[in-house]
């Protein structure tokens, strides 16, 4: 019933928005809005795709189409900072995989030129309160670039809100660049030479990115130069142009890193270089929280994991949120998926059972990601001037018993339909 | 002696061939430190040598026939034997079989390859054929002289079984190994019994074919063979002495480095132990696991595995495993704990002994085989050298050449150093293993007060409740219980107390692949062979409010292993984890997988690649083993049949794979099918009628709610994921609604993990069947406690709180299905497993007994 409403509701707006800049009003519920504190019986008011009053006891203009949502929550849209969405289907056909490219080091592939709007993860993810996802290439060493996108839109230029919003990389894993050929026979190195191998193999990674970024510096600088007029173009270079701005420390390079180890040489390496760095997946982040306090370093956070060595305690991975919030490190939680996107509230409602606050909680998946992404400007939070991303939820948007019952982006009902419901209904009655 | 009579047999048989034509000398040895292992150490001994054998060792003339040697300054000891490894083989033949167990090692040596290691003292060794599953015969040999019909000892000397896998080929799994084993030994025992009818009367019978693998294993089973057993882990251990009862074999256990966790066990059960001394790479560690940590331990444990044994009093002898250098991997074992006397003794006579050759090798004593040492330095140090060594009373000097070459090229002192750096690198740094020690029973009657009792059964939501367990049962639930006196008390004042969950899904716990994959039909195979009870897994799935887990063979094959139902009693020995008197259970899977649609291995493809061919594998499965089942009729009817003059008939071969099968036909064994489609799903059960049994769940079952009410009319419970989707292509269908619709068509479902992750917060699943559908509250309870103890067979015992059923109990410091719910504590037969107090990041205890 609530699906159906929310369908018709987007055919309503559909015909207003071309009359005038339609205004849509959110009225009677509870307003979080993560900014500040939450507001009982208060009101929204959405117009020209933004959020343009929000308070207790503000009026409601004439005119405006008003949905009462007394005795329901409502939260600006929840922002996944890292996702595959967009750029995947189903992972076992290859055909519909557009999210690892071939071969090691690709800084020149775009995530945003070769988005799906169509992908039905979409709409499942939408359902679900999310509005916002940073759709990142995964795969070996530099991935690509990735960007933020919005759930909605029918082009890829649509869905983009940022791009790029990071460079995508993963810490080198100790693998040898030059894979060794199947058939030969590996050596059987003893502990201490595989640790030594494996150190070595990862520093002859870091020193050709190393090389990569200075070559962009110089690149840079020659097309500056060229550009003032002082010299000739340089010969066109889309891997050095991609790496510009990671080199000159404008462009965040998000490096991949679940090991201690791992992260600290994240670290090191960037910091070395004067790179702008992020860690993504952080699992033993909580083992150098003072690092990254210190060396301001932020994480982008999947909680719902295992944890790594056998001898860490059962909880490692779920309570790694709260000991960073304790060291005052910047971070957001993540899914890191596509499919199941959709349970990015689900990802905080375990950091929140393992020590987050419910607000602390919340807003890991919603400013502080719109921080990390450089998008706070426009969203993750309900304040007046942002974009209109709003959701309503007729509970705790961390409980999992919740139904999200509206989804707005820029200010535009969302329909809560998805390949889901449909094969419900289709099915549901079947005798 | 008495249980090796084969041995001396064997030994008497071929002794003769080491008597030379061209006699040796004799030799005596003066004035030297005489260890002779078997004694006490003599100072300024003498030891005579003739005719390959001791004549004497003690305070004795040198006879006058005898060439006299000074062994002043020398320590006189037992040659080394290596008691498993690969001395005098050449490099393996490109393409030699690694199920083999007609091979013998014999062929493959080269007899001027000993010198080598006759040089560091080694006098006896081993030699087992290759690596791989069943390598074939080894053979003992006295590492003289250059022709191998010189040297043999004992040929063949014992059958070995090693328990690895194979690549792609049955078997790739440890399982696999397993029952390859035992169908191997069973194979034999028909192939003996056929052979003897046979010959006995052979009127009316077929002569058997010939097999030469069989007639290897009918060695085994007679007892002239032992089976050497490669362990490369705890359980192997209990895997071998499995074997050793089921089909009354003499085993040898080889290899094992966590040997000493099961010291008692090995004393009790007197099973002989050649400990490898190849401890890095360890033989399953060539890769490490990812975890450096882990690793290190696993060194650790190998190294102080010796020590540890003989500090327990377990015998053992040695065997070099394949190392490069056995006697540095005995200084190594020292080195780590085990005292030179007892580590000298493994080498010599521990070995012997363990390899049945006690009586003629391993120590200094008259009529023993004249292999002797006399070293410079303490033997067994790193000083040490070996200044004479005799092979069968033949007299090998040291090459001083090989000593100044090494030494002047550096080469030995380098490789000194290196030893000394990991020796000190690695006992600074790691933290030894230490196993999970199983809770105690309390004693006495427990009572769990104040808290929010969620039974699942008929008594519902108990505000304020009460659930009193004694001997690890519950004996009261209710509202108004009484405390029995003296009752042990839990206080669970805000909390909330449900039974524990059951995840009808599982895959952790198995040692090795969770799937052996090499057939489409493996229903021999069985999880219960492979269980790991120190999985840490286990532990966190404890710390997730699980009791009990349907451990499942893998989807790889249309008819896969023997599932195992498991209570998490983290830490106990194996055999304790299974559920007893839960049915037995087995895999079938359908799909994507089983075609593999999705990851095809190089080589030709295995049938079946289409869901045609998944229905005429379980239909050609189930018609094989309906003959199988007739075959097994008509011999009991003949055999009753049989008049007391008439011949016996033989019994048919006992096949493991269609006695599972026919079990399956008889209703003995439930079938868990991995299922995605609506049109497999209908095929199964169509299959399942025309063979008249019945499918028991379905498992994903991700297009279940498109014939919802054809399973229910089946009767199969459907046992799935909630949301996960579109991972394949058979899953893009899948909906999150589908639990809500099959339940609302009156079909029996539970919500599975697949994942020892997901396991952990099962209780989410059930708060998203409320969110997708509208299912109950108490019915999404229902869905990872009382269903799938149902799906299992085991819901008399546990899936609700009532009195009679388990104390199977998850404590939550939350309502479940809420955003705040954290398991707090979790106990199994009462006994309390998990204690979130007593370990968690935030209290900065690591937690779970295993480190």
């Amino acid at each position: 019933m609530k699906r159906m409403l929310a369908f018709v509701f987007v055919l309503t707006a559909g015909a207003a928005r071309a009359a005038e800049a339609p205004v849509t009003v959110l009225k009677g519920g509870r307003i979080v809005p993560v900014s500040g504190p939450a507001i009982e019986n208060g009101v929204l008011v959405m117009s020209g795709g933004k959020i343009v009053a929000v308070g207790s006891a503000v009026a409601i203009p004439g005119g405006a189409t008003v949905v009462d949502v007394t005795g329901q929550t409502v939260y600006p849209g929840l922002i996944d900072a890292l996702s595959q969405v967009g750029l995947t289907e189903i992972s076992s056909v290859p055909a519909s995989m557009d999210v690892t490219e071939v071969r090691d080091f690709n800084p020149q592939v775009k995530a945003w030129v070769a988005l799906n709007p169509y992908t039905e993860h979409i709409p499942v993810a939408r359902a679900n309160g999310v509005t916002a996802v940073q759709a990142a290439p995964q795969g070996r060493l530099i991935s690509g670039q990735a960007a933020v996108i919005r759930l909605a839109g029918s082009t890829p230029d649509a869905l983009t809100v940022k791009a790029a919003a990071s460079m995508q990389m993963a810490y080198p894993d100790g693998d040898p660049l030059e894979r060794p050929s199947k058939d030969d026979e590996p050596e059987k190195l003893d502990f201490a030479d595989r640790q030594k191998e494996k150190k070595k193999n990862q520093q002859a990674v870091l020193e050709r990115i190393a090389q990569l970024l200075e070559e962009a510096k110089a690149h840079g600088a020659a097309l500056d130069g060229a550009s003032a007029g002082k010299a000739g173009a340089p010969k066109p270079d889309p891997v050095l142009e991609a790496l510009v701005p990671v080199a000159r420390g404008t462009l965040p390079l998000e490096i991949r890193a679940d090991k201690e180890a791992d992260i600290r040489g994240a670290v090191a390496f960037a910091e070395a270089r004067g790179l702008k760095v992020t860690i993504l997946g952080g699992l033993e982040a909580w083992r150098c929280a003072d690092l990254l306090k210190q060396k301001d370093v932020a994480v982008l956070l999947k909680v719902l994991r295992l944890p790594l060595r056998r001898s860490d305690p059962y909880d490692a991975a779920y309570a790694n949120a709260a000991i960073l919030q304790k060291a005052g490190v910047r971070f957001a939680i993540v899914t890191d998926e596509d499919s199941n996107c959709r349970n990015l509230p689900y990802e905080a409602a375990m950091a929140r059972a393992f020590g987050l606050t419910p607000e602390q909680a919340l807003q890991a998946i919603t400013l502080s990601p719109a921080q990390l992404l450089g998008v706070a400007d426009r969203m993750g939070s309900l304040e007046v001037g942002k974009d209109a991303n709003v959701i309503v939820a007729d509970g705790d948007i961390m409980d999992h018993r919740s139904h999200v019952t509206h989804v707005f982006i820029d200010g535009v009902a969302q329909s809560l339909e998805t390949r889901h419901t449909r094969l419900d209904e289709a099915f549901k009655d079947r005798p | 002696m008495k249980r090796t009579p084969w041995l001396l047999l064997a030994l008497g048989l071929l002794l003769p061939t080491t008597v030379r034509a061209d006699k040796d000398p004799v030799y005596a040895i003066v004035g030297a430190r005489v260890v002779p292992v078997s004694d006490p150490v003599r100072d300024k001994a003498t030891v005579v040598l003739r005719d390959g054998l001791i004549e004497a060792v003690g305070d004795v003339a040198a006879p006058p026939d005898a060439r006299v040697l000074d062994g002043t300054g020398l320590t006189v000891t037992p040659g080394l034997i290596d008691g498993f490894g690969s001395i005098g083989l050449g490099k393996p033949k490109e393409g030699a079989k690694d199920l083999a167990p007609d091979a013998l090692a014999l062929a493959g040596v080269q007899g001027d390859s000993v010198a080598k290691a006759r040089a560091q003292g080694i006098t006896t060794a081993l030699v087992i054929p290759a690596d791989g599953v069943l390598p074939g015969r080894s053979v003992l040999l006295n590492l003289a002289g250059d022709a191998t019909d010189g040297m043999v000892l004992l040929e063949p000397a014992a059958m070995h079984l090693q328990m690895t896998v194979r690549d792609e080929d049955y078997p790739d799994s440890l399982m696999g190994t397993v029952a390859l084993a035992r169908q191997s030994l069973a194979s034999a025992a028909h192939y003996r019994d056929a052979w003897a009818a046979y010959v006995a009367a052979p009127l009316g019978r077929k002569r058997p074919r010939y097999d030469a693998g069989l007639e290897a294993w009918k060695d085994v089973l007679s007892g002239r063979l032992p089976l050497v057993v490669t362990a490369k882990r705890e359980n192997d251990v209990r895997r071998a002495l499995a074997l050793a009862d089921e089909f009354r074999v003499r085993i040898v256990l080889a290899g094992a480095p966590q040997a000493a966790r099961l010291s008692e066990l090995l004393k009790n059960r007197k099973l002989p132990l050649i400990v490898g001394v190849n401890f890095d790479p360890l033989l399953d560690l060539q890769a490490g696991t990812g975890d450096a940590e882990q690793d290190l331990q696993a060194i650790d444990e190998a190294e102080r595995n010796p020590g540890l044994l003989a500090k327990a009093g377990v015998p053992f002898g040695f065997g070099s495993g394949h190392a490069k250098d056995y006697v540095a991997g005995i200084r190594k074992a020292i080195e780590r704990g085990l005292a030179r006397d007892a580590a000298l003794r493994a080498a010599t006579l521990g070995a012997a002994e363990a390899l049945g050759v006690g009586d003629r090798l391993g120590s200094l004593d008259r009529g023993k085989i004249a292999n002797v040492v006399a070293w410079s330095g303490d033997p067994l140090t790193k000083d040490a050298k070996a200044k004479m060594v005799f092979v069968d009373g033949r007299f090998y000097p040291s090459e001083p050449d090989d000593d100044d070459k090494d030494a002047s090229e550096g080469k030995g002192e380098k490789k000194e150093d290196k030893e000394t750096d990991t020796a000190e690198s690695r006992t600074t740094s790691v933290t030894p293993w230490v196993a999970p020690a199983p809770p105690t029973a309390p004693r006495g009657p427990v009572a769990i007060v104040n808290g929010t009792v969620l039974t699942v059964g008929p008594q519902g939501r108990l505000e304020k409740g009460t659930v009193v367990f004694e001997n690890g049962k519950i004996t009261a639930v209710g509202r108004d219980v009484k405390v029995p006196a003296g009752a042990q008390v839990i206080d669970a004042t805000g909390r909330f107390v449900m039974p524990g969950i059951i995840d009808a899904h599982s895959h952790t716990a198995v040692e090795e692949s969770v799937n052996e994959c090499s057939d489409s039909v493996t229903a021999e195979v069985r999880i219960a062979d492979v269980l790991d009870p120190n999985d840490p897994d286990l532990y966190r799935q404890l710390a997730g409010g699980v009791t009990a887990l349907n451990v499942l063979h893998g989807s790889c094959n249309t008819i896969g292993g023997q599932n195992a139902v498991i209570k998490i009693r983290y830490g106990a020995a194996p055999e304790k984890l299974i559920f007893e008197g839960a049915p037995r259970g087995i895999k079938f899977a359908l799909g994507e997988n089983v075609k593999r649609s999705n990851y095809r291995p190089p080589g030709e493809s295995r049938f079946p690649g289409t869901r045609m061919g998944v229905e005429a594998t379980l239909r050609d499965a189930f018609l094989a083993a309906r003959a199988y089942r007739k075959e097994w009729a008509d011999y009991e009817k003949a055999a009753k049949a049989a008049g007391p003059r008439d011949p016996k008939p033989v019994a048919p071969r006992r096949d493991l794979r269609n006695e599972t099968l026919v079990g399956i036909l008889d209703g003995r064994i439930l079938v868990h099918s991995h299922c995605y489609r609506a049109d497999e799903i209908l095929m199964l059960m169509r299959v399942a009628d025309e063979f008249g049994f019945k499918i028991r769940t379905f498992q994903h079952v991700l297009e279940g709610y498109k014939v919802a009410s054809e399973i229910a009319k089946h009767g199969a419970g459907a046992s799935t994921f909630i949301d996960w989707w579109g991972y394949k292509l058979e899953a893009y269908d899948a909906t999150p609604y589908n639990p809500a619709i099959l339940a609302a068509h009156g079909v029996r479902v539970s919500l599975n993990s697949d994942s020892s992750e997901l396991a952990r917060r099962l209780y989410w699943d059930a708060a998203k069947a409320v969110k997708y559908g509208g299912v109950s509250e108490d019915e999404a309870l229902r869905m990872i406690t009382l269903n799938p103890a149902w799906q299992l067979g085991i819901d008399t015992r546990v899936g609700s709180l009532e009195v009679g059923k388990d104390a199977d109990i998850a404590i939550f410091g939350a309502y479940p299905l809420s955003p705040e719910a954290r398991v707090e504590m979790t106990l199994v037969d009462g006994r309390v497993y998990f204690d979130r107090s007593k370990a968690s990041l935030a209290a900065g205890v690591a937690a779970g007994g295993a480190k």
